[in-house]
């Protein structure tokens, strides 16, 4: 009799400890959404997660996409649902999903100089306890990993980064005069002035394309001068457009703005490409790798890639764009979604990746990237020789929207206004946007 | 001839009774006036739910925005954040920003020489339209129609590029004249120059058509024998069209003015897609200063200027809803 009790209570508690364990099992990971959990979850079997990555894979790397899915699914049993999502706009889309309650992705690619306005809003899920779990986390791309941080936890994970270079026409160098490439500013110039000499006559020629309202292009000059946008203390944010060194690089961009560049003044680098094909009127471009792409590939382009070469710019840092990657805490599978975000960029999809064209998030594949072609042999030094972000402020799309630096650039170009004015004015902007609670 | 008598009698039995038709009662009509009842009301609910919650919904949610602190962080914080309520604060910034009031001079300038050049023109076309042969007026209205349907963006796009500096077709047409040069001249280096010629030129193409076609739809209205006995007495064409087309075209005009004010006051896609996303600050609107502000996350202040814009323009509305009225009166 005792034994039989015995059994049956034997019986009951192993029956309620497996009823208890596999309902734990069964529980969505939506608890883990709470913002400081960010496990890592493999339970998604009949669930779906949604993707929200920009088109940029879809043309460039869809492969990539392809091989990570197939390796989320059969690790975790939950299909993926990929939505390309385009740059423009964006933050705006973003913003409504976010705001809303149901429909909310589970992963999200955001540009790397919104990441911070989005985790200061909350809105992202704390991944600084599974930060191990992703590879190369170690040797993280300097520029993304501190776009993904915010008051020291990781929001996000660093997806790729894109660089600039000069992209030129090396027959119309060469038929200048020009041999090699410049090392520093003023071999620059010098060069940019034989080409001004042999082909200045054409109105429309300009020996160094450099639109009035690119922003990466000037900041890159400020940055490379050892200046700032803006600099923090004690939580306050001071523009820093007009001290010494950063109005030095300026000076160096107006001189490329003014005196090499014809026509762009009040516009931004989105054409520069289309005007680089037609025929000899452009020299030479700033811009990224894939450029060139797209310069030979315009309609009624009669540039040829034999013609383009590529060297690193004097005297500048690179921007180091690109993108991140990050789960909403709002999400209902925040843990597939971190889970998914991991085999997105583990070792062999980064590599996939670098062999694609984009700069992978890690140091440990740049050579791998820069065997890729003679752009991307220029790239790669360039996002290791000092690469900036913009300032980690929470406020910082606000500044984007009004345009500081795009009004203050087009007017130092259009020569309505000094460098050290126009500064004066933007620094003005900047205290009070980027100050603003 | 006498009357003839004919003394009632009563009723006797097996008479067949005549009676005269009874008086004609009010007439009934099922749904009318106070014997409505729920019908009209049930009728109209659909429109009133959509009205509702398309447009009192939102502006009440705007007014109740305009006097928060609203920012991303309010919007997409997870736990959800309380509102921040500022009271009349954003107004009060609002009105003591001295870019504010630069920004509706602006606007206000801008409203008044399109809405000038518009109708000025959009009358001339009409009277022409009014003396062309039938297949000319055709082609034109035609060719005018095309111009209307054309969406605002793209037509600011395309005279962007006929303005290019280098590649438009405006330099170089202005070049072949003798003595001129424009080539590579940049329309937008004086944003003054980009905002009062050449948006301006976009706007008042976009609008022309709607105000050419129904001014000539009313000169059409004018009784022919008006203008033909003006004529018999010896009036030129400029005194007929002054004593005659102009006063009977008075209503009509008052309604299309007030329109275009509204209209030009709130323009939007020509400027915004002229300079390609990204305006010069000397030549904000209000309207653009709404967009910056909304895209900048400061959805209080957005609201705001909403607000603002909003009853100033109600304002205007009374003129033509008053001149509604009073046409329909005349009916």
């Amino acid at each position: 009799m005792k034994r039989k009790i015995a059994a049956a209570a034997v019986a009951a508690v192993a029956l309620g400890a497996a009823a208890c364990s596999s309902s734990s099992n069964n529980t969505p990971s939506a608890t883990g959404s709470s913002a400081s959990a960010g496990l890592l979850s493999t339970n998604g079997a009949g669930k779906t997660i949604t993707v929200w990555i920009m088109s940029d894979a879809q043309k460039g790397w869809p492969q990539v996409v392809a091989a990570a899915n197939q390796q989320f699914t059969a690790a975790t049993g939950a299909k993926v649902n990929v939505v390309y999502q385009n740059w423009t706009g964006y933050i705006a889309k973003y913003t409504s999903a976010l705001a809303g309650s149901a429909g909310v992705p589970d992963v999200l690619e955001v540009g790397d100089t919104d990441t911070t306005t989005f985790a200061a809003t909350g809105a992202l899920t704390d991944l600084t306890a599974a930060k191990s779990q992703f590879d190369n986390s170690g040797t993280w791309l300097s520029g993304l990993e501190q776009s993904s941080t915010y008051n020291g936890k990781l929001y996000a994970v660093p997806y790729y980064a894109g660089d600039r270079i000069v992209i030129y026409r090396k027959d119309l160098w060469t038929a200048a005069g020009i041999t090699g490439t410049p090392t520093t500013f003023a071999d620059l110039t010098a060069d940019l002035d034989k080409l001004n000499a042999k082909y200045g006559s054409n109105a429309n020629f300009s020996a160094m394309l450099t639109p009035g309202q690119d922003w990466y292009t000037a900041m890159s000059f400020v940055y490379g001068a050892g200046g700032s946008i803006a600099t923090q203390s004690g939580g306050k944010w001071t523009g820093n457009l007009e001290s010494a060194q950063s109005q030095a690089g300026l000076a160096n961009w107006a001189t490329l703005a003014t005196k090499y560049s014809k026509g762009v003044s009040t516009v931004n680098e989105a054409n520069q490409d289309a005007l680089a094909a037609v025929g000899g009127n452009v020299a030479s471009i700033y811009g990224a790798g894939w450029e060139a792409g797209s310069i030979t590939s315009a309609k009624g382009s009669s540039v040829t890639s034999a013609q383009l070469g590529y060297f690193q710019m004097p005297e500048s840092a690179a921007f180091a764009g690109g993108s991140d990657l990050a789960v909403p805490a709002k999400s209902a599978n925040a843990g597939l979604g971190a889970e998914w975000i991991k085999f997105y960029t583990n070792q062999a999809q980064m590599t996939s990746l670098a062999k694609a064209g984009a700069i992978p998030n890690t140091t440990s594949l740049l050579s791998t990237f820069e065997s890729g072609g003679d752009a991307d042999a220029a790239m790669g030094p360039a996002v290791q020789n000092g690469s900036w972000v913009t300032p980690a402020s929470t406020n910082w799309a606000n500044v984007e929207a009004q345009h500081v630096l795009e009004n203050m650039l087009s007017s130092i170009a259009t020569g309505k206004s000094t460098a050290a004015a126009a500064a004066a004015t933007a620094d003005q902007q900047l205290n009070s946007i980027l100050n603003a609670s | 001839m006498s009357a003839i008598e004919i003394e009632p009698r009563g009723l006797e039995p097996g008479d067949e009774v005549l009676t005269a038709p009874p008086p004609p009662r009010r007439r009934h009509r099922a749904g009318v006036g106070r014997n409505a009842g729920l019908m009209p009301y049930l009728l109209i609910l659909p429109a009133v739910v959509a009205l509702v919650g398309v447009v009192f919904y939102p502006i009440g949610k705007m007014i109740v925005t305009s006097m928060q602190d609203l920012t991303l962080k309010d919007l997409l914080h997870v736990p959800p954040l309380p509102a921040q309520w500022v009271g009349f604060k954003h107004f009060s910034d609002m009105f003591n920003d001295p870019d504010f009031w630069k920004q509706l001079e602006t606007t206000a300038i801008f409203m008044v020489l399109n809405v000038t050049l518009s109708v000025l023109i959009g009358l001339g076309l009409a009277v022409l339209l009014s003396r062309i042969s039938r297949w000319a007026r055709l082609t034109l209205t035609g060719v005018m129609l095309f111009a209307w349907v054309m969406p605002s963006i793209v037509s600011a796009q395309l005279f962007l590029w006929m303005f290019n500096n280098q590649y438009g077709v405006v330099n170089w047409l202005l070049s072949r004249i003798p003595g001129v040069h424009m080539m590579g001249h940049d329309w937008l280096a004086n944003p003054y120059q980009a905002l009062y010629l050449c948006v301006t030129g976009v706007v008042i193409w976009g609008a022309l058509p709607f105000l050419t076609i129904t001014l000539h739809a009313g000169i059409t209205q004018i009784p022919r024998e008006l203008t033909e006995a003006a004529v018999v007495d010896g009036a030129s064409p400029l005194q007929v069209f002054r004593h005659v087309t102009l006063p009977k075209l008075g209503p009509l005009l008052v309604i299309i003015t007030t329109l275009s004010v509204i209209w030009d006051f709130n323009v939007f896609n020509q400027i915004w897609a002229f300079w390609g996303g990204i305006p010069n600050p000397k030549i904000y609107t209000l309207g653009i200063r709404l967009y910056v502000q909304m895209n900048g996350n400061q959805f209080g202040q957005g609201s705001a200027t909403a607000l603002f814009t909003m009853v100033l323009l109600l304002g205007l509305m009374i003129f033509y809803i008053r001149q509604l009225f009073k046409i329909g009166d005349a009916e």
